[in-house]
């Protein structure tokens, strides 16, 4: 199959420059330093805005807050892509009332049968067009080698979304672990949206996931440069235990500016065209809310990441009853605080956008 | 940032962060920032925060807490500051007054605080004093009037030439049983006495006076303040057996009064 046999079922709409967000222009070659070097970009104005939602640890919401936000941007106007990427797992469907496709992701991975225009389905919320995961056991004969390819495809499509299909957003729920390629999607999307609960076991996973992302970008960094012993030193200093006590990352990868200081402020471009947002589900007090914004500020010191506190969102049985109901909860509960919640996040993802 | 001293002890190849680099501020910081800073910091290492778990660890966050209380010892001081600045050779091309704000500037002493205050205030006393001046010539004070008592408005009785022949001249007049308006008008006539004189020291309306003289009884009030107003007007008027006087003209009025209701 070849990237050019997209079928004509959706015309493609707007090639013109202009039309790019005024944000993602300006920060256009930071965000390409820091892609994986498999990803090849054909149009450089033409890129759809890249949101994924992370976590590391599993059942934090993600595919929740990825089906309702996507949900909320499609209701704005804008016209959005939402990929299933949690291989394996994969439930977004049901999030958003439907029934399991029988075209899947996995028929245009892993079969290759398919192109990825056949694979785009129409979805119950206005705007918002879904690309399902697949079934379980699909993936599961997943080999070890022969994916790279077809994902590179992937990658081609996704980041094609806006020139071949005309999607503003490209909303991509991603699983739950720190899996090279979960990792890789989350780290070179515009804005990573870090799902996070008032619990030590999820900040835990988070700041594991946010670990890998950033040896992932020195990794891409190196490779994109081809600085490869710089990048190889800078992620041995940074995941040696002995070497950390009480030095951030941001401290230990400035201390590699003596030996490679073009490196360093390649990373540190790179970092400066990509943005964390943090968004703390399922709270129930003031000292949840807290705990997100302590993150933001550990993110920005520690990690030297550009976060932003996106929001809160509290704790609801409306969201179980909307998944029994078999419908989107910003549909079922239009009413719900956590509704307007969403919608809070939404603006505030928004405003960092440029948009 | 000439300070590239190695971490030996740690391990690894840093050199020391700077007190601005530890605080995350610019080096043409204000004192406002340095403090919103340090409490941010402040705030987020401390032993019972959630967000911090698995990053690092107890002793950890006491260092770095420890570190951050230093910066900021040295840093909010004006003094300490340029002094911090010009040992670790921070290129700073500030003047000393243009760090921090209007009252952390540099070098400003308790003394010069004082003086500044002393010339603030001086001038905004002569400015007072000025505008009082205008208002003192614009707006004259008028004399305050006084108000004295005069006891002379309180009076019990007419005041009568010759008390005898007044008394036995109003004692003929008050033998007569059938009591009427006219009865009233001639004891007046005897005393001298207008109707405004005994309302002004009896303080019985005029209207009323009037109803009683020309025996009008709808006008009158209820019989309780009926017998309460004859007695201050007869008593005035210094008319003896007052009490005979006035059950008889109350029993006048009731008779009325049932003629009325019937």
């Amino acid at each position: 199959m070849d990237i050019t046999s997209y079928s004509t079922k959706k015309q493609p709409q707007g090639q013109n420059i202009n039309h790019a967000n005024e944000w993602l222009k300006e920060r256009h070659s930071q965000w390409v330093a820091g892609l994986p070097p498999f990803a090849q970009l054909f149009d450089v104005h033409n890129v759809p805005t890249m949101i994924s939602i992370g976590g590391g640890k599993g059942g934090v919401g993600k595919s929740f807050i990825s089906a309702n936000l996507a949900a909320k941007l499609g209701s704005l106007g804008f016209k959005v892509l939402l990929v299933d990427l949690d291989l394996g797992g994969a439930n977004l469907h049901t999030y958003l009332g439907m029934g399991s496709n029988k075209l899947s992701l996995a028929d245009f991975v892993l079969y290759e049968q398919k192109s990825f225009a056949e694979v785009i389905q129409p979805s119950s919320a206005n705007n918002v067009d879904i690309v399902s995961g697949g079934k379980d056991e699909s993936w599961a004969l997943e080999g070890e080698g022969n994916t790279t390819g077809s994902l590179a495809l992937l990658w081609e499509s996704i980041l094609g979304a806006k020139r071949n299909f005309g999607y503003d957003f490209v909303v991509l729920d991603l699983g739950a672990g720190i899996h090279r390629h979960t990792v890789d999607f989350f780290q070179s999307s515009h804005l990573g949206i870090l799902s996070v609960l008032p619990e030590p076991t999820s900040i835990e996973n988070a700041y594991t996931f946010l670990k890998a992302c950033m040896s992932r970008l020195i990794e891409n960094v190196g490779t994109n440069k081809e600085e490869f012993e710089a990048a190889y030193k800078t992620k041995e200093l940074l995941t040696n235990p002995d070497r950390s006590r009480g030095v951030s990352y941001a401290q230990r990868i400035k201390s590699m500016y003596q030996e490679y200081p073009h490196f360093v402020e390649e990373l540190f471009y790179a970092l400066s065209g990509r943005q964390l947002g943090i968004v703390i589900n399922q709270v129930h007090s003031q000292r949840d809310v807290d705990i997100g914004l302590s993150m933001n500020q550990i993110c920005q010191n520690f990690f030297a990441f550009q976060s932003v506190f996106l929001g809160f969102l509290n704790h609801d049985d409306a969201a179980r009853k909307a998944l029994r109901n078999k419908s989107l909860l910003i549909n079922d509960f239009p009413h719900a605080i956590l509704t307007k919640r969403i919608g809070s996040v939404v603006n505030q993802l928004q405003k960092c956008l440029g948009y | 940032m000439n300070d590239m001293t190695t971490n030996s002890t740690l391990g690894v190849n840093t050199r020391k962060q700077s007190y601005y680099e530890l605080l995350g501020v610019s080096q043409d910081a204000t004192s406002t920032n340095i403090r919103e800073a340090y409490f941010r910091l402040k705030n987020t290492y401390t032993q019972t925060n959630q967000a911090l778990y698995s990053l690092v660890d107890h002793s950890e966050i006491d260092e770095i807490s420890k570190q951050v209380e230093q910066a900021y010892e040295v840093l909010v001081n004006t003094h300490s500051r340029l002094e911090y600045n010009r040992t670790h050779g921070f290129e700073s091309n500030l003047e000393e007054d243009q760090i921090g704000d209007e009252f952390h500037r540099v070098g400003a002493t308790a003394s010069d605080v004082g003086e500044r205050f002393r010339n603030f205030r001086e001038e905004n006393l002569s400015k007072r004093r000025i505008r009082s001046e205008e208002f003192s010539t614009a707006y004259k004070p008028k004399p305050m009037k006084s108000n004295k008592l005069s006891f002379d408005r309180i009076k019990k009785h007419v005041s009568v030439d010759d008390l005898g022949q007044y008394e036995s001249e109003i004692s003929d007049l008050a033998l007569d049983s059938d009591w009427s308006g006219d009865l009233f008008i001639k004891l007046r006539g005897v005393s001298g006495a207008t109707q405004e004189e005994i309302q002004y020291h009896t303080k019985i309306s005029l209207g009323f006076i009037k109803s009683l003289e020309s025996d009008s009884f709808a006008q009158m009030p209820q019989e309780s303040y009926l017998k309460g107003f004859l007695s201050s007007y007869l008593g005035y008027l210094r008319v003896p057996k007052k009490d005979t006087i006035i059950e008889s003209y109350l029993g006048k009025y009731r008779d009325w009064k049932s003629q009325q209701s019937n």
